[in-house]
């Protein structure tokens, strides 16, 4: 994707901004709050084997 | 600290100030000087506001405290991940169009101009506090772990930020935050490796792992609900969203860090980057604390860490009894050591009985130890000491028993932590104090060279009083405590704002002002209740009782009273 059109703050909302490597905001989100729930699970797990 | 260890330290602390001198050059402007000229890329936006968040005592307390505490701590992280991404999706974008200088000038934008000083203020009072506190915690600590006066070291960490900050502005603050957090990291990695490598030849990381579980230091979630312990599940993930809602979206220091990204992507990406990176870079450093401890049941630990405070029990009316603590302590650790070994035979050939045994037997030692060492700390306080070691804990292990050179690295990391953090506050007061306050109410119709040169001096005023802050604060006691638990009563008040102006689109400017006011008597009045010991309530809950209180307050005013509109442009 061509970096200047990237920067570009196309709307208001920003919604029809893309990062480069997911292909809408709502996904990264969604990635960015999925590893939240995997570090809690894996935390647990570490809790758990060294207990 | 040997030669080499010095050189290290030197050369690092130059290197720092240089480069924050050369990237921070060539401003002709205020937006150049405060804002950068919007020309940051995403990782330099995530790297500088990570290494604001991350201040001295980040990386001294927080070993320590994983040490007697465990690695609850890590919990208060947990909110973050979703307060990054609630603000890329709305903060980010508004004050991004606006162009605003600083998250206060938007609520004039929002509300009017009441509001937007209030909060300004707010701001000021309360950052102000907690920038005093960032060059006296660490100053202190360095002091006394370097045997310097608390003038010198509050001085040398200040002087050297007023020098690249007063002559690059944010564009130096910004860079010398990416340098700063990668020597921070890299000490703390090398740190890591050395607990490792320093632990007995027949204990293995696996080893010290269980051996670190069995004691209860890997206590990293806990979902009990309890409105009074500071550290669970529940409260990091609730009260941690609202702490970090409110200090990532409404705090200066914060705000301006991602007000330099080139675009609102770069911004939300420097966010999101953070909101990826803190848990487990959270999680290492207390880790680092776990294995220090595990370090210290093989080799006798002081019963006390505090260098300064030991000699002074030594010379009082307490000697004698805490001499004898000492040999007592000294007798009971290598006791428990020969009790950990047993553990960790049994834990390879023996059976699970036998293991509960063992476990129940070191546990037992544990319980001892502790006891000793909350002996000896009573006595400290009877001596009218400070009777916290946590900040020592991690740096009396680093002089002790970490090689030459890696000993300078690992000061240099304390250095550079207060340095990136205490530059972003100073920027930050800089701007508001110029942007919200100077140009808004005193003169609004000067040349920009003009306000060049007051943002200079604001940034070198706001360093100065940094340092007297440092160096009379040792005379206020146990206040000093109490003022940095204040800086952190606002953040509630400055998040309810906030919340209205971004989403209740029907809320006008004097029902949120009267609500901020009310919310702010009701958090600090808290806070005296609980210190008188009427009320028991963790800090980590404040924000989101003042949040809710502004919010609350607003609401029932607008509905029924002040339908008065003004305009919402951007809610």
């Amino acid at each position: 994707m061509n970096e200047e059109k990237f920067n570009q703050d196309q709307d208001s909302s920003g919604e029809q901004e893309r990062p480069p490597f997911l292909s809408t905001w709502p996904r990264l989100y969604a990635a960015v709050l999925g590893s939240l729930a995997f570090y809690i699970l894996l935390m647990l797990i570490f809790m758990k084997v060294f207990a | 600290m040997r030669t080499a260890d010095w050189v290290v330290l030197g050369l690092t602390l130059a290197s720092i100030v240089l480069y924050g001198i050369y990237k921070g050059r060539g401003s002709k402007d205020i937006r150049g000087y405060l804002l950068a000229d919007r020309q940051m890329r995403w990782y330099t936006v995530a790297l500088s506001i990570m290494a604001t968040q991350a201040s001295a005592i980040t990386f001294t307390s927080t070993p320590g405290q994983a040490f007697v505490d465990g690695m609850r701590f890590v919990q208060f992280y947990l909110g973050l991940p979703i307060a990054m991404v609630i603000l890329s999706v709305t903060a980010v974008p508004i004050f991004h169009r606006l162009n605003v200088f600083t998250a206060y000038e938007y609520l004039e934008h929002r509300f009017d101009i009441k509001t937007r000083s209030l909060l300004s203020l707010i701001f000021l009072t309360s950052r102000g506090l907690a920038a005093g506190m960032t060059i006296y915690a660490p100053s202190l600590v360095l002091s006394v772990m370097l045997g310097f006066d608390i003038r010198i070291t509050s001085t040398v960490i200040g002087g050297m930020i007023i020098l690249y900050t007063t002559t690059g502005g944010v564009k130096a603050v910004n860079w010398t935050d990416v340098q700063q957090m990668l020597i921070i990291m890299s000490g703390m990695v090398l740190a890591f490796i050395m607990t490792i490598v320093l632990l007995p030849r027949d204990v293995s990381l696996n080893d010290a792992l269980h051996v670190a579980g069995s004691m209860g230091k890997l206590n990293v979630i806990d979902f009990s609900f309890d409105l009074s312990n500071r550290y669970n599940f529940w409260s990091g993930l609730i009260g941690g969203t609202f702490v970090a809602l409110a200090y990532f979206g409404t705090d200066q220091s914060q705000v301006q860090r991602y007000l330099t990204g080139k675009s609102v992507a770069q911004s939300r990406l420097g966010l999101l980057f953070n909101a990826m990176a803190k848990v487990p870079m959270q999680f290492f450093i207390l880790l680092i604390g776990v294995m220090v401890f595990v370090f210290y049941q093989f080799q006798a630990p002081p019963i006390f860490f505090n260098p300064v405070e030991t000699q002074r029990m030594k010379t009082s009316q307490f000697a004698e009894e805490y001499g004898r603590l000492e040999g007592e302590y000294q007798m009971h650790v290598s006791e428990q050591s020969a009790v950990l070994r047993q553990y960790l035979e049994i834990r390879e050939t023996g059976s699970d009985a036998d293991l509960a045994r063992a476990k129940a037997a070191l546990l037992v030692a544990q319980e001892e130890s502790g006891r000793l060492r909350k002996s000896a700390e009573e006595l400290i306080a009877a001596n009218n000491g400070n009777s916290n070691d946590t900040n020592y804990l991690f740096l009396t292990f680093v002089m002790q028993y970490l090689p030459v050179g890696v000993v300078g690295l690992i000061f240099a990391c304390i250095f550079a932590a207060s340095m990136s953090s205490t530059s972003g506050e100073l920027s930050a007061l800089a701007t508001t104090s110029v942007v919200d306050i100077y140009k808004r109410h005193v003169r609004a119709d000067a040349d920009q060279r003009h306000y060049l040169f007051v943002s200079r001096i604001a940034m070198a005023s706001w360093g100065v009083y940094g340092i007297l802050f440092a160096q009379y604060a040792s005379g206020l006691g146990s206040l000093v405590e109490a003022v940095n638990i204040l800086g952190s009563l606002f953040y509630g008040t400055m998040l309810g704002v906030f919340l209205l102006a971004f989403y209740v689109k029907f809320v006008t400017g004097t029902p949120v002002f009267v609500g901020a006011i009310l919310s702010e008597v009701l958090v600090i009045s808290l806070f005296l209740f609980e210190r008188a010991g009427l009320v028991s309530v963790a800090w980590l809950w404040y924000p989101v009782i003042g949040c809710t209180v502004v919010v609350v307050t607003a609401l029932v005013m607008q509905t029924f009273g002040f339908h008065k509109k003004t305009q919402a442009p951007d809610a």
